[in-house]
């Protein structure tokens, strides 16, 4: 059975006035800011003549685990203003006036407030404690629990805060009311990062903590004063997807191919990843054979692997719906380092049609208007129109309500939950000035004969591409576009 | 024990399951309740808003000002609700610091002063006046600085906050950073902020008029030129515009004090080898003191703001759970409480120490090398002559 740690921080003000890394407001609170704030609350004052090993062990122990789940209320940025305050160096400037020195103050506001029964100010941080690892780690989670009563602040000095912990069980960890945060185990530019605690933490911040004591020797220069060892982690709100990291590529001038061939152009990108693979020691995901070739059985259709996406030209006003750009996108979570490799390995490389001639080079992306063309495959949105035909897995008998339950399957077979999509509509036509009726693209032999539609799809949240579903959504159908940059 | 002195010693136990108190406020305008109050300004020249501004969007609330847009400091909502700061924790805690040296409330707080001597005449500061309370420079470098230093380090090196709050007990309500000594931080314990809820900014023009028409009566001959125009506006020889500058916000919701008084961090104050309860007490209730004493309703030039008589203050008592109960206090209990706590700790004697000029002015002309020499050790700073 599953146990959770869960520390539980109320503030006492709605504000909160945080920063994370390049100095932006934090929300929410990262879980090295709490780790930092139950070390300080533990070691403050009077209570500091409390320690002992068996403290220093349970926070070992916590620095140990991976980063927790974190459900916090919702918050939004605060007007930002700038606040002068005198510095204590009456010593260097003797009037008040000449050491005023300013300090931005950006926060978050949390929304709801502490009559909100719903969410209130509080955040809860939820470790996962397998039964398995045994009674060592139920001595740590009840020791934390009892110092968690110790913390002040969560913040700054003026971010009062309460805390307790309790050991909880399945179910009273999905009646904690809140918005989920979990950290995924990959780097996404421009997402939430926030630092999580890991081994060696609580060391450092004692390191720390010491060099801050004796700053006036300056013996140490300032960074000092900062922790240093510490994880980063992208948090997402549940239901938020991570980009899918991804590897670009444009044809050389003069070079463009028929929409309607996406999916053979797609295979020529298959087969020169595969034979680059098979040269390279890099290490893919259940092996090459599965992820960069995607010889999976049909049972195995959720099996991580590359997704070949030939990007037809669209958005502007004369885009002609050729393709001109190439991505190799990795699954939905990826780490982007088979992205990067397949980056570094294909550029410049030939890529070959069936019968082995030369049919383009691919290149850096070199076209001025390459980048915003590739933004409305890969950016955030809520809107998404398909731009070459979604295959669907089965048969729908040409009935409308049957094809929108086959949708609502690949929807979820790629990894999409469900719950997210606000609308959904198909049809045959397309949405996209260069898009085809779907009967008009060639299919691989495997997906002959499967029905496939137009899709425009609006989710509840913004999602970020590139976003391709259906049966062919390796080789280069069902992708989608948004209007939305 | 009386039971008055021992009625909240549950919340003082290191094992206590209540977290903190927290008081709301209902405040409104010394004119009436649809008045115009101006909240406090803020240069606004790096922020979104005042970005916006420059851009040439009309802003709510920032305004065009010499040095750039500036203006007050105002989070609007998508439901067009909106919350406006009136007086920050900083400023609150700077206005309620001085309560203690009021006739009713001195005798819970030693009194300790600076002599100084300015353009010649005697001057005193009260340490509840300094900005950085016991670790500010006019502590620093007066003739009593040993004593804060050494209180300073008792609570580093043993986790005794009793020395210090023999001498300064406000700054443990308060917090203080001894940042040119022994690097002690004392988070605070009494927390107060003032906002207004749903606010409407408002613009204000005004004009100076001379009394005499100075070119039209021929006493003064005509600016010739942009510079001599503004000579004259200057000196009050001409009219002065301030057209559309800030002219305070209207407020079609609440003008509320949210304040907090935290136990946890009160439970942090410990003792060297003695029972803490007496400490913890008394800085209780000084606490409680501090929140229930009625304050300066002047906030500000157009800010005067009193008790809103229709709706009673509300107290909550906040577990660690966050779970919130109803509570009650008055001024008179507190204070009544106040004093029997401060008479069983017994209040610290009284101090007077005198700015020591010389060794202020002898830091000032050290060189950078030279101040970094004497600070090694963390002792306060040194005269080299000595």
């Amino acid at each position: 059975m599953i146990r959770y740690l869960c520390i539980s921080v109320t503030f006492l003000d709605p504000l909160f006035h945080g920063k994370g890394d390049a100095d932006e407001p934090e929300w929410p609170p990262s879980p090295m800011r709490l780790f930092q704030a139950l070390v300080a609350g533990s070691r403050r004052g009077c209570c500091n003549g409390d320690w002992s090993k068996a403290k220093a062990e349970a926070y070992q122990w916590l620095e140990g685990r991976e980063p927790p789940m974190i459900i916090a209320p919702p918050a939004r940025r605060s007007a930002a203003y700038t606040l002068f305050v005198p510095n204590n160096d009456a010593d260097e400037k003797f009037d008040r006036q000449d050491r005023l020195a300013p300090k931005m103050v950006r926060t978050h506001r949390i929304v709801g407030g502490a009559s909100d029964a719903k969410s209130g100010q509080t955040l809860h941080y939820v470790w996962t404690v397998p039964e398995t690892e045994g009674s060592e780690a139920r001595t740590y989670a009840e020791l934390l629990c009892r110092e968690a009563r110790r913390l002040t602040t969560l913040g700054w000095g003026v971010d009062q805060a309460v805390a307790h912990g309790r050991v909880l069980n399945d179910a009273e960890v999905e009646a904690l009311s809140g918005q989920r945060w979990t950290a995924w185990d990959a780097w996404f530019a421009g997402r939430q990062i926030l630092r999580a605690p890991k081994t060696g933490s609580l060391d450092d911040l004692t390191r720390a903590y010491e060099a801050f004591v004796n700053r006036l020797s300056m013996t140490q220069p300032p960074k000092a004063r900062e922790p240093r060892v510490f994880d980063r982690a992208v948090y997402l709100p549940q239901g938020v997807l991570p980009p899918r990291p991804r590897a670009a590529f444009e044809l050389p001038d003069g070079i463009a191919f028929r929409q309607e061939d996406a999916a053979r152009i797609a295979s020529m990108l298959r087969s020169l990843a595969c034979a680059a693979s098979k040269a390279d020691t890099h290490e893919f995901p259940g092996g090459a054979e599965v992820y960069v070739a995607g010889h999976v059985g049909k049972r195995q259709d959720n099996v991580p692997r590359f997704s070949y996406l030939p990007l037809p030209s669209i958005g502007q006003e004369h885009a002609d719906g050729m393709i001109r750009r190439l991505t190799i996108a990795e699954p939905v979570g990826g780490d982007g380092s088979h992205a990067r490799w397949a980056q570094q390995r294909l550029l410049n490389a030939v890529i070959r049609d069936q019968e082995g001639n030369e049919r383009g080079v691919l290149r850096e992306l070199w076209r001025q208007s390459s980048r915003a063309m590739i933004r409305r495959y890969v950016e955030q949105a809520r809107i998404w129109s398909s731009v070459t035909p979604v295959i669907l897995s089965g048969f729908d008998d040409s009935k409308q309500t049957k094809a929108e339950k086959l949708v609502i399957s690949a929807v979820e077979h790629a990894g999409l939950p469900v719950s997210a999509i606000a609308e959904l509509t198909l049809r045959k036509a397309p949405f996209w000035p260069g898009s085809q009726h779907p009967r008009q693209y060639a299919l691989p032999s495997y997906l002959k004969g499967l029905p496939s539609w137009h899709l425009r799809i609006v989710f509840r949240e913004p999602i970020p591409g590139p976003l391709a579903i259906g049966a062919g959504r390796h080789a280069g159908l069902g992708l989608f576009a948004t209007r939305e940059t | 024990m009386s039971d008055l002195i021992t009625q909240y010693d549950e919340w003082l136990r290191d094992d206590s399951d209540v977290a903190a108190l927290v008081k709301r406020q209902w405040l409104e305008p010394v004119e009436g309740e649809d008045a115009v109050i101006f909240p406090p300004t803020y240069t606004l020249s790096d922020t979104d808003a005042g970005g916006r501004f420059n851009k040439g969007e009309q802003v709510p609330g920032v305004y065009k000002g010499p040095k750039g847009p500036y203006g007050y400091n105002i989070d609007r909502f998508d439901d067009g609700s909106s919350v406006c700061l009136i007086d920050s924790v900083g400023s609150q805690a700077n206005r309620i610091e001085p309560i203690f040296m009021r006739e009713q409330y001195r005798e819970l707080v030693p009194r300790v002063v600076v002599t100084t001597s300015v353009s010649g005449k005697q001057r005193e500061i009260n340490l509840l006046e300094a900005g950085h309370r016991a670790a500010d420079a006019i502590i620093r470098f007066s003739s009593i600085a040993n004593r804060f230093a050494d209180a300073f380090g008792a609570i580093k090196d043993q986790g005794d906050s009793e020395p210090l709050a023999k001498l300064a007990p406000t700054s443990l309500i308060f917090g203080v950073w001894d940042s040119r000594g022994t690097q002690v931080k004392l988070p605070r314990i009494v927390r107060s902020v003032i906002r207004a809820f749903n606010v409407r900014p408002l613009h204000r023009s005004a004009q100076y008029v001379p009394p005499v028409d100075y070119v039209g009566e021929g006493i003064l001959e005509a600016p010739q030129n942009k510079t001599q125009e503004d000579s004259m506006s200057e000196l009050g020889l001409r009219h002065a515009p301030a057209p559309w500058t800030h002219g305070g916000v209207q407020v079609h919701g609440e003008i509320r004090r949210e304040a907090t008084l935290n136990l946890v961090a009160l439970r942090a104050l410990g003792t060297r080898g003695k029972n803490p309860l007496p400490l913890r007490r008394y800085v209780l209730g000084l606490g409680l003191v501090a929140l229930t004493a009625p304050q300066k309703t002047f906030l500000r030039e157009g800010c005067q703001l009193v008790p809103d008589a229709k709706r009673l203050s509300e107290w909550r008592l906040v577990r660690h759970d966050g779970k919130r109960e109803p509570w009650d206090i008055s001024d008179q209990l507190a204070s009544e409480y106040a004093r029997a706590a401060a008479a069983a700790f017994k209040v610290g004697e009284d101090m007077a120490g005198s700015f020591d000029a010389k060794r202020a002015t002898a830091v000032l002309a050290q060189s950078k090398e030279e101040r970094k020499k004497s600070r090694r050790g963390g002792k306060p700073e040194e005269n080299n002559e000595q």
